[in-house]
Formats: structure tokens, C-alpha cells, sequence
């Protein structure tokens, strides 16, 4: 089942959250399943430098000056959060600064 | 899955696998050339771009990045018409040079060796200058990034 839908919301506190929503069929309308509070204090360029990569279980979070991205379950809708990490092991090309708060994924 | 990219800066764009909680970096795309592929003959504004997410998208098969600068400038030799969109194909297999001589490697015994294709990869296309968004320029373009 993957029918959620997610929305990243930032509050006038810049504080950011991941909400999901699934449809309900019975009154037609989606409803509010659950909230992640994912970042505390948001960057202004949030709006296009946030990523957020659905995969086959759920979605991938990145946000820019976080260091932290984080996957988040939805398929069993129990929205377990995960911390991805990021294994640089067989880029032997690059020679410049790994910076993850920098990263952006699409 | 669809294919995972990412950059931190304007060198590098990286491909990512992803499985069981790991994001793996699998391969890399020079945007501008780097100092090696420059000292072995490419061309340093083959993606002359400063990449922004909102500059930036990835399809099935291509990214597509907008550049400020014209498929054909060339720096402190033509002034900027248009901006246009450097695009490059994910599955381009790169002529394989390690020793930065320009020269493909499997080819270096050869009468007459093949010469790497810098350009391998890549697509460009103008846009037209009536979106207003190619780089205000003086006389002549002198390759500074923006």
C-alpha cells in the first residue's frame, strides 16, 4: 500500500514538518495521519532546496544545512524514521570537500 | 527506483545507488571539466553552470541543467546571446583516460590513437532570448562564474 500522501510544511517559527495524508474513501477527504518534526529551525531557501525522494517503502528527507537525511516508512503506515547514510567508498575521483549540509538530492 | 542524483557544489554531480537505508555514490559527472580533463584538452565551458536545485531536474535518461550562457559562447572570444539548457545522458559510458594524455586508453598502442570525446554525454540547446534570462554581458563574455 503506498497510497499516502506527504507534504513538507514550514511554520511562520521556522520549524519544519512532514505530514501525511492519507485519502479517506468514506468521507472523501484526506486525512491527516501523521506529523514528523523534522527540522527545528529552517533555512530560508526552503522552498527549492529541500528534497524529498519517494522510494519503493517511502520517502527519502533532505534539507539543506542539515547534515541528517532520514528515510521515513510509509508502506505499513507505521512512518518509522531511518537515518540514511551516505557511503562515499568507490568515488575515488572526487578530490574535493564532502560537505553534507550542502548536499542536494533529486 | 528512479536514479538518485546529487551535488554540493558546481563540480561534481553524483549518482547515487540506493538500498537498505545507504545512499552510495556510484559514479561522478564532471560539470565543468576538471584540471586533468583541462590540462588533457577539454574545454573548460563545456558546462559552464553554477548548479541551484531550482536550476536543475533529472528524467529517466537525461539531467537538464539551465545555464545562463549560450550553447556556442566561448570566453573572452564571443559576448552571450541566449541562455540555454546543458543537458547529459545518465547512462554515458566516458572514454577512459588515466594517465590525462587526451588519448583514449585502449587505443594508446594504436597507429593512430583515438582522442578522448570531452564532449561525450552532452547536449546543449539555446533558449530563446525572449525569457530574458541569458547573463547581462559587456562586449565580450569573460568566463566569470555568476
Amino acid at each position: 500500500m503506498q497510497d499516502v500522501a506527504c507534504f513538507y510544511v514550514v511554520d511562520s517559527a521556522n520549524v519544519g514538518y512532514l505530514q501525511f495524508y492519507v485519502w479517506n474513501s468514506i468521507s472523501n477527504f484526506f486525512e491527516l495521519k501523521h506529523t514528523n518534526t523534522i527540522t527545528s529551525a529552517v533555512l530560508s531557501n526552503w522552498q527549492t532546496e529541500t528534497s524529498l525522494i519517494r522510494d519503493l517503502t517511502g520517502i527519502i528527507f533532505k534539507s539543506n544545512g542539515q547534515s541528517t537525511i532520514v528515510h521515513i516508512k510509509t508502506t505499513d503506515y507505521s512512518y518509522t524514521q531511518t537515518t540514511v547514510t551516505v557511503s562515499w567508498g568507490t568515488m575515488t575521483s572526487y578530490t574535493g570537500t564532502v560537505d553534507l549540509n550542502s548536499l542536494y538530492l533529486t | 527506483m528512479p536514479q538518485i542524483v546529487g551535488f554540493m557544489n558546481s563540480d561534481y554531480v553524483f549518482k547515487f545507488d540506493y538500498a537498505s537505508y545507504v545512499l552510495t555514490a556510484a559514479d561522478s559527472i564532471a560539470m565543468p571539466c576538471n584540471a586533468n580533463q583541462i590540462t588533457a584538452g577539454c574545454v573548460g565551458e563545456r558546462a559552464f553552470i553554477t548548479l541551484e536545485p531550482e536550476h536543475f531536474d533529472i528524467g529517466t535518461n537525461y539531467i537538464a541543467m539551465l545555464s545562463p550562457i549560450n550553447c556556442a559562447a566561448s570566453s573572452t572570444l564571443t559576448t552571450i546571446t541566449n541562455a540555454s539548457v546543458r543537458f547529459y545522458k545518465l547512462d554515458t559510458v566516458w572514454d577512459i583516460d588515466t594517465n590525462n594524455n587526451g588519448q583514449v586508453d585502449s587505443t594508446e598502442a594504436d597507429l593512430v590513437p583515438t582522442t578522448v570525446d570531452w564532449d561525450k554525454g552532452w547536449t546543449c540547446m539555446d533558449v530563446p532570448t525572449s525569457m530574458n534570462w541569458q547573463h547581462a554581458t559587456t562586449a565580450y563574455w569573460y568566463g566569470n562564474w555568476i
